[in-house]
């Protein structure tokens, strides 16, 4: 029987919010989602728990969509004061908003790393082969990211 | 730096580690403090950053688009534009050959494990609810319907009257109860 009902319902929630991690965009996130499933499905139907082939998809997807666009992942770079994604931000819920707006200010690698790991869907390991690095590169760059992210809601709550 | 913090959150500790890490948490008031800084912070950056996730949407009313079904094996795909190729793509394509009837028989099965009664209901049902048969131990349910050519809507139905739309199924729309339905395209 199908194994791909069940993965879908097993991990789309959690691949879409990966996606509104790296990319603060929810028609984006969407669209990304979308083609992801489509190409895991239509090339790995077989293979049907490989769900760091589904992230690496995903995740080629975005690099990809950026590469095509030439700029930055949250549009104009200022998420919160994008015209281009007021419908999108009234997606997010509010407590979230300053959550993007942090991670939108990490550098790329550390903020997809940490959205990678956010996922919960993902070891080190898986995470470290699909970036091209190491476990130990994976494991101070995640926390590093977190530090960041501390300061960074902490000074959000101060202005 | 304290990537200790981040390895127990993320569960990757080793035995070993997790004897360390209980230790450093019970000796030292620092690491314990900022054990528990990460953590709160962990519950808020993990939540969900919408309310709502998107069902998969495709667009409706593609008459040519032939009946839509699981299981997946063998996967075969049409050759259609590449417009609608990666749709076509998502799905396993049974061509149907009816001639010239005006309904086809087809098999709705879902995997629900945990419940005693599983229904379905849609436009091909008149949205009566028909109840499913259990294969065996399996956990999956299964009924075979006759579906007229066109486009249908449908929901299962579990105990306690939960309405769910078919996890197989991509193409889904909001009904008027602020639930999903499951749109098939049924071509004879």
């Amino acid at each position: 029987m199908d194994d791909f009902g069940i993965f879908y319902k097993d991990h789309h929630k959690k691949l879409f919010s990966y996606l509104m991690r790296i990319t603060g965009d929810y028609h984006l996130s969407m669209d990304i989602m979308q083609e992801s499933f489509t190409r895991y499905f239509e090339k790995y139907a077989k293979d049907t728990r490989n769900v760091s082939l589904l992230y690496a998809i995903a995740r080629n997807n975005f690099l990809d969509y950026k590469r095509k666009e030439g700029r930055e992942a949250f549009l104009d770079g200022d998420f919160e004061d994008s015209t281009a994604s007021q419908s999108s931000l009234l997606q997010i819920k509010q407590e979230y908003r300053q959550v993007l707006s942090a991670m939108e200010k990490l550098e790329d690698g550390e903020r997809e790393i940490l959205a990678l790991v956010l996922s919960g869907d993902l070891s080190y390991k898986e995470i470290a082969s699909m970036t091209g690095t190491s476990e130990g590169n994976i494991k101070v760059k995640v926390h590093r990211a977190r530090v960041k992210l501390r300061e960074l809601l902490e000074t959000g709550d101060r202005l | 730096m304290n990537y200790f913090i981040s390895m127990f959150m993320d569960n990757e500790l080793k035995l070993d580690e997790k004897i360390e890490f209980v230790n450093r948490v019970h000796k030292e008031e620092d690491f314990y403090e900022e054990s528990l800084i990460f953590l709160e912070q962990e519950k808020l950056i993990r939540s969900d950053p919408v309310a709502v996730i998107p069902p998969m949407r495709f667009e409706k009313a593609k008459k040519w688009l032939p009946d839509i079904s699981f299981p997946f094996k063998p996967f075969r795909i049409l050759a259609l534009s590449g417009a609608i190729a990666c749709i076509i793509m998502l799905l396993s394509v049974f061509p149907l050959q009816e001639d010239a009837a005006a309904s086809i028989s087809r098999r709705f099965v879902i995997y629900e494990p945990k419940v005693s009664k599983v229904e379905i209901s849609g436009s091909f049902t008149d949205w009566k609810a028909l109840p499913l048969k259990r294969i065996g131990s399996s956990g999956y349910w299964q009924i075979d319907l006759d579906i007229p050519q066109g486009e249908h809507r449908y929901t299962y139905i579990l105990e306690e009257g939960e309405r769910i739309a078919d996890p197989t199924i991509l193409t889904r729309e909001q009904d008027d109860f602020g639930g999903l339905n499951s749109i098939l395209f049924v071509e004879t």
